[in-house]
């Protein structure tokens, strides 16, 4: 018997915790056995690292299944860099197995505190998505439970429908057991970083558009305080993998080792509203005093993860929390669209902090993934009740007028006419699901307000 | 120096992070445990972030057998040298209701918990003894300090496991072999998952336990309580007067 916890649960943003129920497998076994038994666990769900930022892992009513003692890498061939391990298996440990032997994440997301099998769920992106796609056009196999207790493999030449459902299709076709990932081969730890100021969003659009193709990883921050000839104002941060060359004599004589970084915690909930438009507008100019254009050497930790050297920042929004908006537009509306968000955001003076924009790419064949050519802009937006409530209608609507697409993986807010807007090839993955799981035993919140479940 | 170390239980909460640091220094690991999956999956994992040599040894310490089986494979293994320390991590512990009604599952604590363990780590001692070295680690419990009313079942088991350590311990301090008992308070794995609040102060991660053990071999300690608040707590409750204690509910 395995022990089951009542705990309170929420995504990243800690907006509208819930009471679950949750378990923790310790072992392979112990795994199959729940799966097996269908009656005292009619609902089940993964859950990762709860890095996303909404109710995608949390689930009333069901099982939250933790995957702490899945954790295994079971192999690595340092001649052809695929790597086979456990879905618990975080990011931060392929870095720390791989990279010394000279391997990289293919792709990686803005923290490296996510688990495989949540990188693979949300089909994740990162800086490079314009020239290497997510994480799942990296995925060579995956070993599946599936809602009967069966065990499936499957890949892209392999039950490649079921495969590529379970690429974003956020834990609701199976729970992912093993995976097979092939890393990209570096020379150094290191990237060659260009800053590029740019005063406002025609300059920026137009910079990414056309410098895109020089780098291999292109992610700007946004100011989004700026007003009127300055809105859209951008630090661009364009980087290439670097050479052994690029490396100061000290970085060269350990190419692949980056001391590891004084880690700071935020201690407590901030009060709510610390976070007020003067303390953002503040960070803002200071950010974009101190990112003057200029090029550098920086380590793969400082480039790809800042954030991850304060713990729990997600504090700093208090208690009640707060929501991202990721909001993707086709290129032929993108510049209307992020201007309508962006004026929208300063019309109702709710201040976020990290505004991130970047290019996409062609999209894959994951009916649930969400780039497809593009621009994206991720927001935090604090919760500060019915005004940011209005505010995040009158952004879905500025987003369901241009042709634009919310992210599963960021999304707490999204109701099902919106979702079914969004994401038109819906039923397809709803095929899928109905094969696998035609009772809905993998379910999670989101799922449940954005319509993802099997109807008879 | 690279050396081979021997971890029964190896699938255990404490286990695996033990495993994880000697393998992080480069020691040679033997995995033994009840499930030849789960060792598999664990061996591979070490192997593959720490370049060492892990292999399993498949036992089931409630079946004398098997344990005597064991036995055999640890003379084995002792003959061509090929361990150089042993630890001690596997347990049960049942709710004490149901050892108190079902004889049987009492007699399965005795047997997992004091009877296979003492063996097992008599054969080693034998080998250590006669070669003049090795390690032996044995995971206790605070809960062998004192018996309790609410836990002395599992209690029993492992004062009677404390004080075979400390007398192999009295035995071979100078015959260079190394006898550590080490003392868990609450440590979040399977074993009190549900019965502990992982979070509290008085609960350490397996990793914490991990890392007071691994300083325990290399300083030669010869009883180390982990967290080492539980040396205090558990100081103050064999301290208290049985008059007293008969008193409290613990
Ligand atoms: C600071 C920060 C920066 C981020 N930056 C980016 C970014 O740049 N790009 C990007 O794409 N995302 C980004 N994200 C989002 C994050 O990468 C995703 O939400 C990711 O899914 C989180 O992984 P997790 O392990 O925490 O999974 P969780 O959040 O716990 O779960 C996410 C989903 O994965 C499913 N899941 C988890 N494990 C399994 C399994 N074994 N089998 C089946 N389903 C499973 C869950 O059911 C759930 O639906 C960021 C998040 C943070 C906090
Ligand atoms: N957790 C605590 O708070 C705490 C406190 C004090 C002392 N301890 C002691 O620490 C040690 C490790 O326990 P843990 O906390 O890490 O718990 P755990 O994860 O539950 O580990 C117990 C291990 O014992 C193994 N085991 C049980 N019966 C067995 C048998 N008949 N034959 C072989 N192996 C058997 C189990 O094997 P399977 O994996 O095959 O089930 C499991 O790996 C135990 O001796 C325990 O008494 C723990």
């Amino acid at each position: 018997m395995i022990a089951l916890t009542e705990r309170t649960l929420s995504g990243w943003g800690g907006y509208q915790p819930l009471s679950c129920s949750v378990a923790e497998p310790s072992s392979r076994g112990q795994l199959r056995r729940i799966l097996d038994s269908q009656v005292e666990h009619p609902h089940v769900l993964a859950r990762g690292l709860g890095r996303s930022y909404g109710d995608s892992a949390v689930c009333r009513g069901g099982t939250v299944l933790l995957q702490g003692n899945a954790d295994r890498i079971l192999s690595f061939d340092r001649a052809t860099g695929l790597v086979r391990c456990e879905a618990g298996v975080t990011l931060a440990d392929l870095i720390q197995v791989c990279l010394p032997r000279g391997w990289f994440l293919p792709t990686t997301p803005g923290t490296k505190f996510v688990t495989v099998g949540g990188a693979i769920a949300a089909d994740v992106h990162g800086k490079n998505h314009h020239v290497d796609g997510t994480f799942g056009r990296w995925i060579r196999r995956l070993t599946l439970l599936l809602a009967d207790g069966s065990e499936r493999v499957c890949g892209p030449d392999q039950d490649g429908d079921l495969f590529w459902a379970t690429v974003g299709g956020m834990g609701l076709t199976g729970y992912i057991v093993e995976a097979e990932i092939q890393m990209r081969p570096c020379t150094t730890a290191y990237f060659r970083v260009d800053y590029r100021r740019h005063r406002n969003l025609d300059a920026t659009l137009a910079a990414m558009e056309e410098t895109d193709s020089d780098y291999r990883y292109s992610v700007g921050w946004i100011d989004c305080l700026a007003r009127g000839r300055h809105l859209g104002r951008s630090v661009l941060m364009l980087g290439n993998d670097a050479r052994a060359e690029d490396l100061s004599a000290q970085q060269a004589d350990h190419p692949f080792t980056v001391a590891p970084k004084n880690r700071k915690s935020v201690p407590i909930y901030f009060p709510n509203m610390a976070l007020n438009r003067l303390s953002v507008s503040l960070f803002n100019e200071v950010y974009f005093a101190a990112h003057p254009d200029r090029s550098s050497i920086v380590d793969f930790d400082t480039y790809f993860y800042p954030l991850d050297s304060i713990h729990h920042w997600n504090r700093i929004y208090g208690r009640r929390g707060f929501v991202q908006y990721q909001a993707l537009f086709p290129p032929g509306t993108a510049e209307k669209g992020l201007r309508a968000v962006l004026e929208t955001l300063g019309r109702f003076g709710l201040a976020s902090f990290l505004a991130v924009i970047k290019r996409s790419g062609p999209a894959n064949p994951a009916p649930l993934s969400y780039l497809y050519p593009g621009y994206t802009l991720a927001l935090d937006i604090p919760n500060v009740g019915e005004r940011m409530l209005e505010m995040v209608r009158q952004l879905d609507k500025i987003l369901l007028h241009e042709g634009g697409r919310l992210y599963l993986a960021k999304d707490s807010l999204m109701s099902e006419d919106t979702f079914r807007a969004m994401y038109p090839r819906r039923d397809e993955f709803l095929a899928v699901k109905r094969r696998v799981d035609p009772g809905n035993r993998f379910v999670s919140e989101q799922a449940r307000r954005v319509g993802l479940i099997v109807t008879s | 120096m690279n050396r081979t170390y021997i971890i029964l239980g190896a699938a255990s909460g404490i286990a695996k992070a033990v495993s994880r640091s000697l393998a992080s220094r480069g020691h040679d690991l033997i995995l033994a445990g009840r499930s030849q999956e789960e060792l598999n999956l664990l061996a591979k994992d070490l192997e593959t972030r720490h370049q060492v040599q892990a292999r399993i040894l498949v036992f089931d310490a409630s079946c004398r057998a098997e344990v005597t089986g064991l036995l055999e494979a640890s003379t084995r293994l002792n003959d061509a040298q090929l361990v150089d320390g042993v630890i001690l991590a596997y347990g049960v512990m049942f709710p004490q209701p149901e050892t108190e009604a079902n004889l049987d599952l009492l007699a399965l604590t005795l047997e997992v918990n004091l009877v296979s363990s003492v063996l097992v780590l008599q054969a080693f001692a034998n080998a250590f003894v006669t070669r003049g070295r090795g390690v032996i680690v044995g995971i206790s419990s605070v809960a062998g300090d004192r018996g309790r009313g609410s836990n002395y079942h599992y209690g029993c088991s492992k004062a009677g496991l404390s004080a075979f350590l400390d007398g192999l311990r009295h035995r071979l301090h100078d015959k260079g072999v190394h006898v550590c008992t080490v003392k868990p308070g609450f440590v979040a794995t399977p074993m009190t998952d549900g019965l502990v609040n992982p979070n509290s102060p008085l609960c350490a991660r397996p990793d914490q336990v991990a890392r007071d053990i691994l300083r325990a071999i290399d300083r030669k300690t010869g009883r180390i309580y982990t967290l080492w608040v539980w040396r205090w707590i558990m100081m103050i409750i064999r301290s208290v007067p049985e008059f007293l204690f008969l008193r409290t509910k613990l």
